[in-house]
């Protein structure tokens, strides 16, 4: 096929200032060349969707003209994103007609890392491959043997490798996010600390009252995120406006990101620290008595009495308190400083609440009914104590910030009525991610800053909604729903079938050592890593990929070569080939881009689904692959595949699309119809804000008159049946939770060693304290215009952003010799004897003094380009510009959630030249401007 | 009179860059080239107490602008009914004198048609109701652009300048008299751009 659309003239096509100009041939749709001329008669749509380029799903509109996609523009309905969209957003018609994307199945020809060639296979042929290999692993070594992954780079799949896994009955799911991103603070936080309230993260869409045009919140502390970095058209135009009316910021970042340049005080921390910080954050508000004590009092665990039997620091039960009746159930006890006694703790009433007069400090005798009497601090006292030794000074020394900047900015927040603190990724990713998720818990409750106006995490119901959809007739695995991940729960289906037993949960790699896995069901990537090289406890044999490029997300990636050589088959699922295609994949699937997507969507107060403004080529829903692998196991006569997809009817195969179609429609309407109106006002502007948040949720009253107070399930151990209802700030429940896990119906084994109930510091295992051949404290950060592994062969974006940025701050440039603009290298113990990038990566130098001093902060990157290059070494595509070569897989971990590193580790930076073959000039980009190109028919 | 331009609070700029891509894709700017670009000025200052905002730089909408003048076929013009300065495509031979007398860098040269363009305020969007936001005023995460009639104090521009009279700023004017106001505030950064 000739092209006699130029990419030039399709984007002026593309533009509204194009529309009545010189037009030659245009597209009809697909961007499938036609000769037809619509100059004078164009048809022009509007449709509504949501962006997929990152998590925040931002509504959109979208042009279509003659059934093409041309503008992409905001919904200015959103109480969240108020009608802006970001570069991420604006990618997504470029993202849509890439010149590249994967159009059809294909098989690999030839070796994988060697050869990168393929050849075209009907969708048929390339599910068949995937079931067979399941079907052969199942009967040699067993159903465990499957590793699914995913990721989150605009992913609206997360839970469908779970849910594969689980109806599959067996094997390891993991993302490269997921302990390193988001769990271990929604773990620590939403599903124990909060009682079931949504962590603090405003780039992971949380914190919806700092939306609420009341502008309440006086103090926003901007721990270790970005907001105008992750999400500019949400988190960013909230701070901007939090700053607009009067709300004050910290930010706590070694980088001077956009939010730190505005803030009234930037604390450029050494990563790495962020522990120590939130224990000098806490012993000053302790010492100083900056508690909100009545809230304290009345609504936390601080009052509670430590058992001082106990080393592993559990709360004394009042079952074995002298005197004590516990028939009603096992509760807590504190000392009541009016009566001068230890009391047994009740759930408060208005009637009862002036009687509960605990003592948040101290220390106090307690007759035992064994006949001894032991002193019990409270768990407030054990707090303080635990604090103690980070007085400003070490904190500073420690976290190599100012002292009085330091000092200013814990009075900013802790004097504010109402203040926030939202914690981003940058600790998830470091063996301490547990204890800062545990320590920023800490310092929130002890201002009393949740389900309060203006807090960081509340609670904001819907009201109930304008339109309901039919009803699912099979299950839609509703993604990005917290309580679907932790909750969901597959043997609860039409039949009673069994598909996940006990044994296979336990089995999960990691998951008895770091009990927070239970939170989003995955595995411990280095447990998955050893199991794979050694085949100790069992061997992972078939490895089902749906996501972008895992050489560039996983720690320590040149070790992953020799581990994708052990399996005995791999699939990889995305819009276009990547690294891990040419190294691992043995058969590639097409899938949709977020333009082409059908999904359900949460918007909050817009809610809908994403509708496909067209859907190219032989492109399909992730969805439907799970769905359609799993039809052919059970065609293939695997037994649960069977009771799965044809008794229990779980999934929607890609011949199930009309059914899936009929399910999302609006109850009584057609699917155009639904189309046309998606998405919807679910409540206005008021009902969003209508009341303050405890109104409805803890100070709320229940049928018997007392306060609602806060989730048992979630704050309180099994053991308490009595529950008082109350926040832990003292984290109790994590040391059960260690011995025996979270699951309802079975006991976990134990860990070795018990989890710690308060937060504690230790140097990381690198440390600049004593390195002195890798001198600097790396870090890494996220960008407003790409996410995660995306994005970098869109040329729009890729111009602004040609190579990693590698900050280095002034004293260090000039002892290296190195001036902004220099081509770098960087090293890490990782880049010893490593073969795959013996001379480290590179990058460009940006100068600067707004890094932390003495730490570098490098871009996660890769080189689409060698890909398709000609002759070029397909290798290269991430073993170039790729940090995460420098990362560490390695041990220590994060007791809980098995966290590694990925900041917080020693580099070197040396001036070095551009590598060869990389594309940096604009003009590079050129041949990933949309194209027209044969049409292959649709697969639904 | 009417005098459309743009005005940019930096205060509220978060130099994401929306505004640069939304812009490329609507009006099919060229890699390389640029109607609308952002600048980081700074970070300057001692360590760590530094300041820095971002410019984003694109037609200014001079009111005695050189680019108009220098052109030798009337390629650069003043829309008679808006006032807004504009190139005609059909008219430019390609002369790049307007680049040369443009004192902000913002005219771009289109490789493929060898015509001079530039930012329109995307006037091509213009109605008989009068102007539309362009594509880098909606799109703005930081809500920072607003376009408008400066000589009508209800507009949008207008009405961010009056909000903040004491931050108002211009790019250098030798004469030409930029159109495009930039408001920064003391107490986040001092302007250095207009030197």
């Amino acid at each position: 096929m000739t092209n006699s659309v130029t990419r030039r003239s399709f984007m002026k096509l593309s533009a509204a200032a194009g529309a009545a100009a010189a037009l030659g041939t245009v597209a009809v749709s697909n961007l499938v060349e036609s000769s037809k001329a619509f100059a004078d008669e164009d048809v022009v749509e509007e449709m509504g969707t949501y962006c997929r380029s990152c998590v925040l799903a931002c509504p959109v509109r979208v042009t279509m003209r003659n059934g093409r996609a041309v503008r992409l523009e905001g919904d200015s309905r959103s109480v969240f994103s108020r009608g802006r969209l970001c570069a991420k957003g604006l990618a997504g018609i470029n993202m849509l007609y890439h010149p590249n994307r994967t159009k059809y199945p294909m098989k690999r020809v030839g070796e994988r890392g060697v050869d990168n060639k393929w050849e075209r296979i009907t969708w048929d042929e390339g599910i068949t491959m995937v079931a067979e290999a399941l079907l052969e692993m199942r009967d040699k070594t067993g159903r465990n043997g499957l590793l699914a992954t995913s990721g989150g780079g605009g992913n609206p799949s997360f839970n469908d490798p779970l849910a594969f896994r689980a109806y599959w009955g067996a094997g390891n799911v993991y993302e490269p996010g997921a302990a390193q991103c988001a769990m271990p603070r929604d773990w620590i936080l939403t599903s124990i600390m909060f009682g079931g309230v949504d962590f603090p993260s405003i780039a992971d869409g949380q914190c919806p009252d700092l939306y609420n045009p009341n502008y309440d919140c006086e103090c926003f502390v901007i721990w270790g995120t970005g907001p105008a970095q992750s999400g500019p058209a949400q988190p960013g135009r909230c701070c901007v406006e939090l700053r607009e009316h009067g709300c004050k910021t910290v930010v706590i970042d070694p980088r001077y990101t956009a939010d730190a340049a505005r803030a009234d005080i930037w604390l450029p921390i050494r990563p790495g620290t962020d522990v120590a910080m939130g224990l000098g954050w806490t012993n000053y508000i302790l010492e100083n008595n900056l508690i909100n004590t009545e809230f304290v009092k009345k609504w936390t665990n601080l009052p509670f009495l430590v058992d001082s039997r106990e080393e592993s620091g559990l709360l004394l039960r009042a079952s074995d308190v002298e005197g004590m009746d516990t028939s009603d159930g096992e509760t807590y006890v504190y000392f009541d400083e009016v009566t001068g006694q230890v009391t047994k703790a009740f759930v408060l009433s208005p009637e009862n609440e002036a009687s509960y007069n605990p003592a948040v400090f101290g220390e106090y005798e307690v007759k035992l009914k064994d006949g001894t009497t032991i002193t019990c601090k409270t768990a407030g006292q054990a707090e303080k104590e635990n604090a103690a030794e980070w007085t400003l000074e070490k904190t500073a020394e420690t976290c190599w910030v100012d002292k009085d900047d330091l000092e200013a900015a814990i009075k900013m927040y802790a004097e504010a009525t109402y203040g926030a603190i939202s914690l981003g990724v940058s600790t998830d990713q470091h063996p301490q991610s547990t204890q800062a998720g545990m320590v920023i818990g800490v310092l929130t409750l002890l201002r009393g800053n949740i389900e309060q106006p203006g807090a960081a995490s509340t609670t904001r119901p819907m009201t109930p909604p304008v339109y309901t959809q039919i009803g699912i007739k099979r299950n839609l695995f509703q993604s990005m729903r917290p309580s679907q991940r932790q909750e969901w729960e597959p043997n609860d289906n039409k039949s009673n079938y069994e598909y996940q037993t006990p044994q296979a949960i336990i089995e999960r790699l990691g998951y008895v050592e770091h009990k927070g896995f239970g939170c989003w069901q995955h595995s411990h990537i280095p447990s998955v890593y050893d199991a794979i090289m050694t085949g100790e406890p069992y061997q992972p044999h078939v490895w089902i990929e749906r996501s972008g490029n895992k050489l560039v997300t996983l720690a320590d990636a040149s070790s992953w070569i020799e581990a994708m050589t052990k399996f005995d088959f791999i699939s990889h699922s995305y819009m276009y080939p990547t690294s891990f295609t040419f190294e691992a994949a043995d058969v590639m699937f097409p899938i949709t881009e977020w333009l082409e997507s059908l999904y359900t969507q949460n918007g909050g107060n817009l809610a809908g689904m994403y509708m496909p403004a067209t859907i190219l080529f032989e492109h399909a829903d992730d969805r439907f692959t799970w769905g359609t692998i799993m039809k052919k196991c059970a065609d293939l006569g695997d037994e649960q595949a069977y009771q799965c997809y044809y008794v229990d009817e779980i999934y929607y195969a890609q011949s199930d699309f009309d059914l899936f179609k009929e399910c999302m429609c609006i109850e009584g309407k057609t699917f155009e119809e639904t189309r046309a109106l998606n998405p919807w006002q679910n409540c206005g502007d008021e009902d969003m804000w209508q009341a303050t948040p405890y109104q409805k949720t803890y100070m709320g009253l229940q049928e018997d008159g007392t306060y609602i107070g806060w989730n048992p399930k979630k704050c309180d151990p099994t053991d308490i049946t009595n529950s008082p209802r109350k926040l832990c700030i003292y984290v109790d429940k994590i040391i059960e939770v260690g011995r025996r896990g979270q699951h309802p119906n079975f006991d976990m084994p134990p860990v070795d060693e018990d989890y710690k109930p308060m937060p504690y510091y230790w140097e990381p295992s690198e440390s600049p304290l004593d390195d002195t051949e890798y001198p600097l404290v790396m870090s890494e950060g996220r960008l407003p215009f790409i996410h995660h592994s995306t994005l970098r062969n869109i040329p729009y974006i890729r111009e602004l952003y040609p190579a990693p940025e590698v900050w280095i701050d002034p004293d260090a440039a000039a002892q290296r010799g190195i001036e902004s603009g220099d081509w770098v290298r960087v090293t890490s113990r990782r880049t010893e004897n490593n073969k795959y990038a013996p001379e480290g990566v590179y990058g460009v130098a940006y100068v600067t003094p707004g890094i932390s001093h003495g730490c570098v902060y490098m871009e996660r990157f890769w080189n689409p380009e060698f890909l398709e290059t000609e002759g070029a070494d397909a290798r290269k595509s991430w073993t170039t510009c790729n940090m995460n070569i420098l990362t560490k897989r390695e041990g220590p971990y994060n007791p809980e959630c098995g966290s590694y590193t990925l900041r917080g580790f020693q580099v070197e930076v040396t001036k070095a030249e551009r590598p060869e073959g990389i594309w940096y000039e604009p003009e590079d980009f050129q041949s990933w401007l949309p194209t027209p190109s044969d049409n292959t028919g649709g697969v639904y | 009179m009417t005098r459309y331009a743009l005005v940019v609070d930096l205060d509220r700029c978060i130099g994401c860059q929306a505004c640069e891509v939304a812009c490329k894709n609507e009006n099919g700017v060229a890699l390389g080239e640029h109607w609308n670009k952002v600048m980081k000025v700074g970070p300057t200052g001692e360590y760590p107490k530094l300041e820095q905002y971002y410019l984003p730089v694109m037609c200014q909408q001079c009111k005695d602008a050189p680019c108009v003048h220098v052109c030798p076929t009337g390629a650069s013009y003043r829309d008679p009914d808006t006032d807004v300065v504009l190139v005609d495509k059909e008219k430019c031979i390609g002369c790049k004198y307007c680049m040369m007398a443009c004192p902000y860098d913002v005219r771009n040269w289109n490789r493929e048609e060898k015509v001079v363009e530039k930012c329109t305020l995307c006037s091509q969007r213009w109605t008989a109701d009068g102007p539309v936001d362009p594509l880098c005023v909606t799109v703005c995460c930081g809500s920072a652009r607003f376009l408008g009639d400066l000589d009508d104090p209800n507009s949008d521009a207008s009405k961010a300048l009056a909000a903040k009279p004491q931050s108002v700023h211009r790019l250098t004017d030798v004469g030409n008299q930029p159109g495009t106001a930039y408001l920064l505030s003391d107490k986040y950064a001092t302007w250095k751009s207009g030197e």
